[in-house]
């Protein structure tokens, strides 16, 4: 089996917004619902004090409380694949927005309007491919609920490829914003394999997880700066 | 001579100008919420949030509770997405807006 995982370093981040950006280019996010966003917030009390850069994105949990809802709802738009994996289905998704309401990390986004990424400077990115020939996570409706899918679009190409050995190392095949951290504090890899580069890194840093409380069992791991919220 | 008593002439009318100004507010009808209207009540765009929020400076968490505390949450900006944050308690923004011992700079954009 493969389950695949984030892993963000604290440490090393330094705010840039690369991810960001790269993640916004590749999958389209319009403003209003964004996949990906950088918080910041301070710690500590002067003159000891510190900047904590903490990037969220879909969360991919084991036990998705948004798919928990959806399927309470009836209209079964969430899925969980095989590899981990949470994805929306926009054909089925009734834009009732009880994802949003659940999720503890305020990951789904109810996109009410699809405008463009870059108002008035023409169309950049996944615009620019027309609506039909997009992946199926790429063509945006309005008025349903959108959320990162880990770049599921790169992900299917490296399993149709038979190349999931290069996921997390070539651009073809690992998560937009992975691949562009200039600092390096992103990796993506499978979980299950004990080899695996990122398996090793969790295990080295002692990564953890965001508000395990909630007990959704999130499969994006935080090496946390000292002091900085779980 | 004239100076001293034209100097004490303006000195009360100066005196005399804030006693004025609220004897004028005080024939005002007081606010009420059906004057404030729908439209400046709007949560995000409308004036009512941007005074306490861009002019008076006040923390999201002021109105809305956890917000600071759940800083972890995905959002488009730094104030938190509509429908998020917690409720505001009316009580606390009426003790000082609607009660008859408001606070003295209450109407001073008005007049």
């Amino acid at each position: 089996m493969t389950k695949f995982v984030r892993l963000i370093d604290q440490k090393r981040c330094m705010g840039c917004r690369a991810c960001v950006a790269a993640c916004a280019t590749e999958n389209y996010f319009t403003p209003d619902a964004p996949w990906n966003v950088m918080i910041e917030y301070e710690i500590g009390t002067y003159p000891t004090v510190k900047k904590i850069y903490n990037t969220m994105n879909c969360m991919h949990c084991e036990n998705p409380s948004c798919k928990a809802a959806c399927d309470a709802v009836g209209a079964k738009a969430i899925s969980k694949n095989q590899y981990g994996v949470v994805l929306i289905d926009y054909d089925k998704c009734i834009g009732c927005g009880h994802c949003a309401a659940v999720c503890p990390y305020g990951v789904p986004q109810l996109n009410r309007e699809v405008r463009d990424l870059n108002p008035g400077k023409g169309k950049i990115g996944s615009e620019t491919i027309a609506l039909k020939d997009r992946h199926p996570t790429h063509r945006k409706k309005a008025k349903v609920v959108e959320k990162c899918t880990f770049c599921w679009h790169k992900l299917e190409k490296a399993i149709a490829d038979n190349k999931m050995d290069r996921i997390g190392k070539d651009q073809d095949y690992t998560p937009a914003c992975d691949i562009v951290c200039p600092t390096q504090a992103r990796m993506f890899g499978d979980a299950d394999d004990p080899n695996s580069d990122v398996s090793k890194r969790i295990a080295a840093t002692k990564a953890t997880q965001l508000k395990k409380q909630f007990g959704t069992g999130p499969q994006v791991y935080y090496v946390l700066e000292e002091g900085a919220k779980s | 001579m004239k100076r001293v008593i034209a100097a004490i002439a303006v000195g009360v009318a100066v005196l005399a100008m804030p006693a004025a100004a609220a004897d004028e507010a005080a024939k005002k009808p007081a606010a009420t919420k059906a004057s404030a209207g729908n439209k400046s009540l709007d949560p995000v765009k409308g004036r009512f949030h941007r005074q306490h929020t861009q002019k008076l400076k006040m923390a999201c968490d002021t109105c809305h509770s956890g917000v600071q505390t759940d800083v972890l949450f995905l959002r488009k900006d730094d104030a938190p997405a509509p429908g998020m944050p917690g409720q505001v308690d009316r009580e606390v923004c009426l003790s000082c807006h609607m009660s008859p011992a408001k606070p003295a700079w209450y109407g001073l954009s008005a007049r």
